[in-house]
């Protein structure tokens, strides 16, 4: 679901993520990668809203919290 | 004031229920058909009235139990007909027009109904609010003839749930509940497994006692929409039924950060038109 053609806006988007002191780790995930599935523990939820737009600059449609990487039953 | 307008805008959708002598309503059993059903059934009588539900595999089970429960309750007459538009290719290539194809099969059905009944006239729930919406199904609907007396009666939603709740109907503060179709990302094949997946990750969802979500499908991914209100809720039970979602057959599932929107899957709409 996610692959090379999206690595350069994964990238951008890690940096995005850092500054706002949320975990660097996403994927673009959707038929044309139109989703940045972001890697945070549900608690991150209205941080990740705050820079939803920052994501959505970079080309994503949607902005959303990955429920199956495992970040939620770690508790990262 | 207000409620001054609101009862000129009633008396409005009387004299326009009047003027089509009998109606075939097309009726899913949602906030609009269920109450211009009522209304129809009060100002011509029930032997002046049919409500007629269009069947697939696209129509939520959750709506139509709604359906039933409300004709079995006020005494409207009911005719379920069983509708095919998965078989149009049309359709089932889930176009940005898709529902002008489903309108299409859905008025074709009822104009026939309507005409082996004697109705005169073919009426739909479209109400004020939804001339400002993307919808090609009204495309449909003016090329069968069918009137929309909630939206001549300048009727917007907010409208018909206050007259909804005056006359006791169930619906008055029922969330939207569009066909199952629209769940799924335009260019997405439309097909009676991922409609299954959509209505069963939906059921698992209102199992946590969610009301107003949507699970979008993008082909791999179920994408949750909640609404704003509903966030804290969903945040602190959505990860119960992460497994079920997988089980349904997606590989990835994520919680949108906006929260539910009406008609999201139409963001960009116009970019998947040029492209």
């Amino acid at each position: 679901m996610s692959g090379g053609i999206h690595a350069d806006r994964e990238a951008r988007a890690r940096a995005l993520l850092e500054a706002e002191g949320l975990p660097p780790r996403v994927r673009s995930l959707g038929m044309d990668g139109e989703i940045a599935a972001v890697s945070a523990p549900l608690s991150a939820m209205e941080a990740l809203r705050a820079a939803a737009p920052g994501l959505r600059s970079l080309g994503y449609r949607y902005v959303a919290l990955d429920l199956a990487d495992g970040a939620q039953s770690t508790g990262e | 004031m207000a409620a001054e307008g609101l009862r000129a805008k009633r008396e409005e959708l009387d004299a326009i229920l009047r003027s089509c002598e009998s109606v075939c309503v097309g009726y899913s059993g949602g906030v609009d058909s269920v109450y211009l059903a009522k209304a129809a059934l009060d100002v011509l009588g029930a032997d002046r009235v049919l409500a007629v539900t269009g069947r697939s595999a696209s129509y939520p089970g959750v709506q139509h139990r709604m359906a039933v429960d409300c004709v079995e309750r006020f005494g409207i007459p009911h005719l379920e007909v069983e509708t095919d538009e998965l078989s149009d290719p049309n359709y089932a290539a889930n176009p940005t027009n898709r529902c002008y194809y489903c309108k299409t099969e859905l008025w074709s059905r009822l104009g026939e109904v309507a005409r082996a009944n004697g109705l005169r006239t073919v009426v739909d729930g479209s109400n004020a609010d939804d001339a400002a919406d993307h919808r090609p199904g009204a495309v449909a609907a003016r090329e069968h003839a069918v009137r929309s007396p909630l939206q001549e009666a300048g009727l917007g939603k907010a409208e018909i749930r206050a007259l909804s709740r005056e006359l006791g109907l169930p619906t008055w503060d029922q969330p939207a509940s569009p066909c199952l179709a629209s769940r799924l990302r335009y260019g997405l094949a439309v097909t009676p497994e991922r409609l299954r997946q959509v209505e069963e990750a939906e059921t698992a969802l209102r199992r946590l006692g969610l009301r107003e979500f949507r699970v979008r499908h993008h082909g791999e991914v179920a994408r949750i929409e909640v609404s704003p209100a509903e966030m804290p809720r969903a945040v602190a039970g959505v990860a119960e039924v992460v497994p079920t979602l997988l089980s349904l057959g997606f590989a990835g599932v994520v919680l949108d950060v906006e929260g539910y929107r009406r008609g999201a899957l139409n963001e960009g709409l116009v970019t998947l038109e040029a492209g």
